[in-house]
């Protein structure tokens, strides 16, 4: 495929897939605003059954694993965008290696808000 | 082709596509995005000085004990204006006509996305700040606070039509943040110059772009809330009134939705301007681009985890709570990131004390103590102490003075040589930095400690012997200081404008590509589009050693108002686009709306149906454009700008992105209302409220029937346009397939008609009736809608061109029916199944 004097091309780009990109930004948040959201209208419903501690750490664990999952995949993608040195990579590669870096620290706060509301649930306890 | 734009010689054809029109028309018709940014400016300003006096009222009254300078009504009035003029009316329309101004120029491009929508966004904006000062003049003004808490607001305890100008004021004001927030999105992930991928994009473009999605997700909300307060108001619902079964906490529930999201609504541009300053300013690239950049999305995301922290003494349960005391804590570590970042900027920069980089540097500091402020309130034993306390006013002050209005003065500086053509005076602006700084932190920061003391909001005045004398004295004597900066601001714009010293393209040496044109810009911007090759292309072109140039797309795209749209992320050509040209419709649109809202003012529903068919056929021949017929333009784009993927701008033109924020937006319009319905419900003691019975499922059975069928002939009616040249529209099918929608569609509205009259309860009855009306009133209102966007598109099978791939209308319209579609599934499910299987 040509390139021109500018360097677009009219092929795709060889970059991460998007669906995958887009779990790498965003797959450590979105978690985290179910998690708040159920957590909030369980707490609020449910406290009193003997069922909801439980689903509350159920909860916990499910977004919890969700954001890790992201965290990695952003991880992996950073990784092979940046196998080659700064300046040898191609357009596509230096997007990754951002959307990916951010993806880092999106998953990073997701997972910490999630486990910083399991706490609460922990000290303040949701029994019958 | 690399020379600096403004040295590159303008072709006739160009200066004349772009040509403003004169005298009347020009202040009338205008759509280029410099004036209207100027007027979005110059109008915040306004409201800015007038919420200013009314602080000075405020501050007048409680600078001494037991003052009789304003009565209790009187001062409940001018707060609420204050609050209301100040977030509203100043803060967010300034930061829309910064990124108005600034955004396509620092992009690279001509002008934003959708010009019309800009202007009419502008006049609605106009138009909302006469209308709710209108108030004044028939003494009505409003008076339950800028956060307007039933049941204070509500139809008992607000008579007269003060909070009726409020909630309307309010509502007629979204549709403008609304119109200009889905025209930052398409400007800025479709219009970006050749080459300026996600990663080299300018901090300020992720603030804007962030705030605008922000936006769209956190504006339904308040306009929900504020709509169903102007039907308790007006038609008697009873959302909000217990005694039918409505809730009183709902309200605060909606409102912070929006609430607190707007705070970063307004400090995520405001961040984005710091990085500018603080840039250009210290002369290096931000440390950490890709860490501030993504802090911005970040606090973007968690905004909306915080809005019960409004709400820790409602009496809510602990734990509930606790979830948002901690996610509170959370969005303290992005903001943090990008504090850190622009100190280690300045601290390794080589820093010129212009006054934007004063009033960067005197952000800083007060974000800084008023995040501080934030995470003790957010703790909620802290918060419950200084709830309601002028501690709280202290906080949000500092926030939003510190963290939002010190960064627009910033702005301000940073752009006026550019907008003007002229410097302003060092030393003026010096001094009004430091009286502006000074006089803010004695006007604020003894409220920190009165309100410790104890004394509460939104009181009119304080007995002697409390101890809070000296701190009311101090701030307002701080609110003196602060003005005379102010006014000192105001004189070194004025006198700089007439008398200043030449800018010159690019006096402070930036890096981002608004000052690779002349200023103030010609009315294209640039005479060649730029290509860039980094974050910073301005710089690169100083240091040709870095590898970067500022490049040019060889071709003028001149015949017409031409530019480039580029895909979200790698910033690729993709299409060229025709921009619309001045016209009086954005303002005869505005002018309709008006007219709907006075009439709901003032009850004469006659008014207001007349005026929304106005503002219909207006929309109906705004949009009537037909799809440019041009592939010798395009082979020849493609040739002289070596863009081999070029195209016309079709279906895939940013009408379509248009069309599907406007979906998202309506669509979270409908999860906040489906959300209410649940809040309301889940607090009810028996659902349907009262002596109401389970809703029949045979006529929702039927109606789901015909909506389907509605959607499968929009759908059949899409496949009937072109998609080729070997594949040619067939015009009749494609009519019948319109008209087969549109007869279900009118079928469908006509059986819900016949089942609301058939129904033994109304939308007064209860909150029941109030909710399941609004929701399936809203929902057959958004199907009448779908029906006149099909007939309009139906008439238009006669008139437009059916060139392969250009049309966008019939997409666009099938796309919004698919939507009101799958909304109808949702009501069904919830508030039809969902009443008898849960």
């Amino acid at each position: 495929m040509s390139t021109n004097e500018h360097g677009f091309t009219g092929r795709k780009p060889r970059g991460t897939h998007p669906l995958i990109l887009l779990f790498a930004v965003f797959g450590g948040t979105m978690p985290w605003t179910v998690h708040l959201i159920a957590s909030y209208s369980v707490a609020n419903y449910m406290c009193g059954n003997d069922i909801a501690l439980w689903v509350l750490h159920g909860l916990t664990v499910a977004t919890a694993a969700l954001s890790v999952t992201a965290f990695f995949t952003a991880l992996t993608i950073l990784r092979r965008a940046t196998r080659h040195p700064s300046g040898e990579r191609t357009p596509e590669e230096d997007r990754d290696q951002f959307l990916a870096s951010g993806g880092l620290l999106l998953a990073g706060l997701g997972f910490m808000a999630i486990i910083f509301g399991e706490t609460a649930v922990v000290i303040a306890g949701c029994g019958p | 082709m690399t020379a600096p734009a403004a040295e590159v010689a303008v072709s006739g054809r160009l200066r004349r596509a772009w040509e403003r029109p004169h005298a009347i028309a020009r202040a009338l018709a205008t759509v280029d995005h410099k004036q209207i940014g100027l007027r979005y400016i110059v109008t915040a300003f306004a409201f800015f000085l007038i919420g200013g006096i009314e602080a000075g009222l405020m501050r007048t009254q409680l600078a001494v004990p037991e003052n009789d300078f304003l009565g209790p009504q009187a001062y409940n009035q001018i707060f609420t204006m204050h609050g209301t003029t100040m977030i509203f009316y100043f803060a967010t329309p300034m930061l829309i006509g910064i990124g108005t101004y600034v955004v396509p120029l620092m992009i690279g491009t001509r002008d934003i996305a959708f010009p019309r929508l800009n202007a009419f966004a502008y006049w609605v904006f106009l138009f909302s700040g006469i209308f709710i000062y209108t108030s004044f003049l028939v003494e009505e003004v409003p008076d339950g606070g800028w956060f307007a808490y039933v049941p204070l607001t509500g139809p008992d305890y607000s008579q007269g039509l003060g909070m009726d100008f409020w909630t309307l004021g309010i509502l007629f004001l979204g549709t403008s943040t609304t119109a200009a927030s889905i025209n930052f999105i398409v400007t800025i992930l479709r219009m970006r110059a050749p080459g300026m991928a996600v990663q080299r994009m300018p901090l300020l473009l992720w603030g804007v772009l962030d705030m605008a999605i922000t936006v769209l997700i956190a504006l339904p909300s308040l306009t929900l809330a504020t709509l169903l307060l102007a039907l308790d108001r007006t038609v008697g619902t009873q959302f909000y009134d217990p005694a039918g079964g409505g809730n009183p906490l709902l309200w605060q529930h909606l409102f912070w939705i929006w609430g607190h999201p707007e705070v970063y609504i307004l400090l995520l541009p405001a961040l984005g301007i710091i990085s500018t300053v603080v840039a250009v300013h210290a002369r290096r690239e931000i440390v950490m681009y890709p860490l501030v950049a993504v802090a911005s999305i970040a606090i973007g995301i968690l905004a909306f985890g915080l809005w019960v922290h409004h709400m820790f003494s409602t009496g809510l349960d602990l734990l509930p709570i606790s979830f948002f005391s901690a996610a509170s804590f959370t969005i303290a570590i992005p903001s943090g990131i990008s504090i850190f970042a622009w100190i280690a900027t300045i601290y390794g920069g080589r820093v010129r004390f212009s006054p934007s980089m004063m009033f960067a540097l005197g952000f800083i500091v007060t974000f800084v103590i008023g995040g501080i402020t934030g995470v003790m309130t957010a703790m909620v034993p802290f918060d419950w102490q200084v709830h309601d306390s002028y501690f709280v006013v202290a906080h949000f002050h500092y926030v939003l003075v510190g963290g939002v209005v010190f960064p627009i003065f910033a702005g301000l500086y940073h752009w006026y040589p550019k907008v003007t053509g002229r410097m302003t005076s060092p030393a003026l602006g010096h001094a009004a930095f430091w009286f502006t700084f000074l006089g803010f932190n004695l006007t604020f920061f003894p409220q920190h400690i009165v309100g410790m003391l104890g004394m509460p909001r939104r009181v009119y005045t304080y007995a002697e012997g409390l101890g809070w004398e000296i701190h009311n004295l101090l701030s307002t004597a701080g609110y003196v200081v602060l003005t005379v900066g102010i006014l000192v601001m105001i004189t070194d714009f004025l006198m700089s404008r007439a008398n200043g010293a030449p800018a010159g393209d690019d006096p402070w040496e930036g890096d981002s590509l608004e000052w690779a044109t002349t200023s103030p810009p010609p009315t294209y911007n640039f005479p060649y589009l730029p290509v860039v090759h980094s974050r910073s292309p301005m710089w690169d072109d100083r240091t040709p050693e870095r590898g970067g140039h500022i490049d040019l797309v060889e071709d003028p795209l001149d015949e017409g108002r031409e530019v480039f749209t580029t895909s979200a992320l790698d910033a690729t050509p993709d299409a060229v686009l025709r921009m619309p040209t001045p016209s009086y419709l954005p303002l005869l649109a505005a002018l309709a709306l008006t007219a709907a809202v006075v009439s709901m003012l003032v009850e004469v529903y006659v008014g207001w149906v007349v005026g929304i068919a106005i503002l219909g056929l207006i929309l109906a021949a705004w949009l009537w454009t037909s799809p440019e017929d041009a592939p010798q333009r395009v082979a020849q784009i493609r040739e002289r700008a070596h863009l081999p993927v070029v195209q016309l701008a079709g279906p895939h033109a940013p009408g379509r992105w248009g069309m599907i924020l406007f979906i998202v937006t309506e669509g979270v319009l409908f999860g906040s209302t489906i959300s209410s319905y649940f809040l309301l419900r889940g607090d009810a003691p028996s659902w349907p409220v009262g002596e109401v019975g389970l809703p029949d499922l045979v006529m929702p059975a039927i109606l789901t029937g015909l909506i389907v069928l509605g959607s499968a002939s929009m759908f059949w009616a899409q496949r009937q346009v072109a998609g080729g040249p070997d594949e040619p529209e067939r015009p009749n099918a494609l009519r019948l397939g319109l008209l087969l929608a549109m007869a279900f569609g009118v079928a469908f509205l006509a059986l819900q008609g016949y089942e609301f009259w058939q129904a033994d309860f109304g939308p007064t009855t209860n909150a029941y009736g109030s909710i399941f009306f609004l929701i399936t009133g809203a929902h057959a209102a958004h199907l009448g809608v779908a029906v006149g966007m099909a007939g309009w598109v139906l008439i238009r099978t006669w008139f437009v061109s059916h060139e392969p791939g250009h049309r966008s209308d019939i997409p666009n319209v099938s796309l919004f029916w698919h939507f009101v579609t799958a909304l109808w599934f949702l009501i069904f499910t919830v508030v039809y199944l969902g009443v008898h299987v849960l």
